[in-house]
């Protein structure tokens, strides 16, 4: 679900791979210590998974 | 995340290069866009739903950054949120320190006569149950601003309505915003209008004993005087007392009064107290009512901003619902147009 919330795109904007690499990269990883990028907080826009 | 692409983007274009040139995420890839990463959790602050970055180049100038007069440039709900909550912050009231020194000063000196039982000057007079009140509503004739107008305005009727037992007879006193003397005061340029009312303003009798302001004054001499003003603004400002500082408006820090019974900020000068209080006290009103234009001026921004947005908003939903009939009808006119060229060259 979080994956899919970063991958949003506006229509007819299509996001170069590179930044969508980027994008799942800092939404799948995790920094030296062990955390991750992007904070696992509910919020409106998405359910927090 | 929008705010990381465009971090990328201004910030490290090599990352996204080397990903570019690479397609693969072999280990330098991962170190640079850890470090990348690293950094930007370091500038970005989670506001909400919108983040924000720190001394980071948006696409858009944060309304913070620019001047009042520029942030119309910024529509949206979020920029007027932006901007209300600056204006909450009091971002715009930073013009105002000498305002409040002159009304701090002023309350000392009103102290200060208190203390040796002079009479004050009988502007300075706090007046227990004042029985006319005029009210002065600073509206705005800038474009767009009918809901901040009509907010002013509502507030006004609500205040006659509240107070109305209080006082034998409020009197209002408002601008056409066609007035050409007032369009000047409402553009800030320079307060011309402002400036003649109060040069006008008959201080003369500054005596003790003299003519009360509010006792058998013609209209028009009493306009000028602007006695007794009580404040009308809208939103959280609780607005301004126009009528002079006096001891008890006057800050709490400036309460303790300095040994010897005079104040703290008395000073000594060498004219005398009437023809100190003669000169400060028209300086004294027109700093209120000029920071009141400016109170004006920085609350009718999000008010407009907001106008502006619902106006886009209207726009975009009319550009496309109008074409629906037309389209057809345009549709048939060219149509038929070609039909009549065709026909001709074929003659």
């Amino acid at each position: 679900m979080r994956l899919t919330e970063i991958l949003k795109q506006g229509q007819y904007e299509p996001m170069p791979v590179e930044k969508q690499i980027v994008q799942i990269y800092a939404g799948t990883q995790k920094d030296k210590t062990g955390v991750v990028w992007i904070r696992n907080l509910p919020c409106p826009m998405c359910s927090g998974t | 995340m929008k705010e990381l692409i465009e971090f990328m983007d201004t910030r490290h274009p090599e990352v996204l290069k080397l990903l570019r040139e690479k397609k693969d995420l072999t280990d330098d890839v991962r170190a640079a866009l850890d470090a990348a990463l690293e950094e930007f959790k370091s500038v970005f602050k989670g506001v909400g739903r919108q983040g924000s970055l720190d001394g980071f180049p948006s696409r858009h100038p944060h309304p913070d950054q620019i001047g009042a007069e520029h942030a119309e440039d910024h529509q949206g709900d979020e920029a007027g949120r932006r901007c209300q909550a600056a204006a909450r912050a009091g971002r715009g009231v930073a013009h105002a320190p000498y305002a409040q020194a002159l009304s701090e000063l002023l309350g000392s000196l009103a102290r200060a006569r208190a203390a040796a039982e002079v009479p004050p000057h009988p502007l300075m007079e706090v007046r227990e149950n004042p029985r006319r009140i005029e009210v002065v509503l600073l509206t705005s004739d800038r474009g767009l601003c009918g809901g901040f107008n009509s907010n002013i305005i509502r507030r006004a009727q609500r205040f006659v309505v509240e107070e109305e037992d209080k006082y034998e007879a409020i009197q209002f006193l408002h601008h056409r915003p066609a007035r050409p003397r007032f369009r000047e005061e409402a553009g800030n340029r320079d307060p011309q209008g402002l400036r003649r009312l109060l040069r006008q303003a008959p201080l003369r009798d500054g005596q003790a004993g003299g003519r009360r302001p509010d006792r058998g004054v013609p209209r028009a001499e009493a306009r000028c005087r602007l006695p007794a003003l009580q404040p009308v603004q809208v939103g959280d400002d609780p607005g301004h007392h126009l009528h002079p500082a006096s001891p008890d408006r006057c800050s709490p820090a400036e309460e303790k009064p300095a040994p010897g019974g005079s104040s703290s900020r008395s000073i000594s000068t060498k004219p005398s107290r009437p023809a100190l209080l003669e000169h400060l006290i028209p300086r004294q009103l027109a700093m209120q009512i000029w920071r009141s234009c400016w109170n004006r001026r920085r609350r009718s921004t999000a008010p407009r901003m907001t106008a502006m947005d619902s106006a886009t908003k209207n726009a975009n939903e009319m550009i496309g619902r109008p074409l629906a009939p037309v389209q057809p009808r345009r549709q048939a006119s060219i149509t038929k147009e070609l039909m009549e060229i065709v026909s001709g060259a074929e003659r």
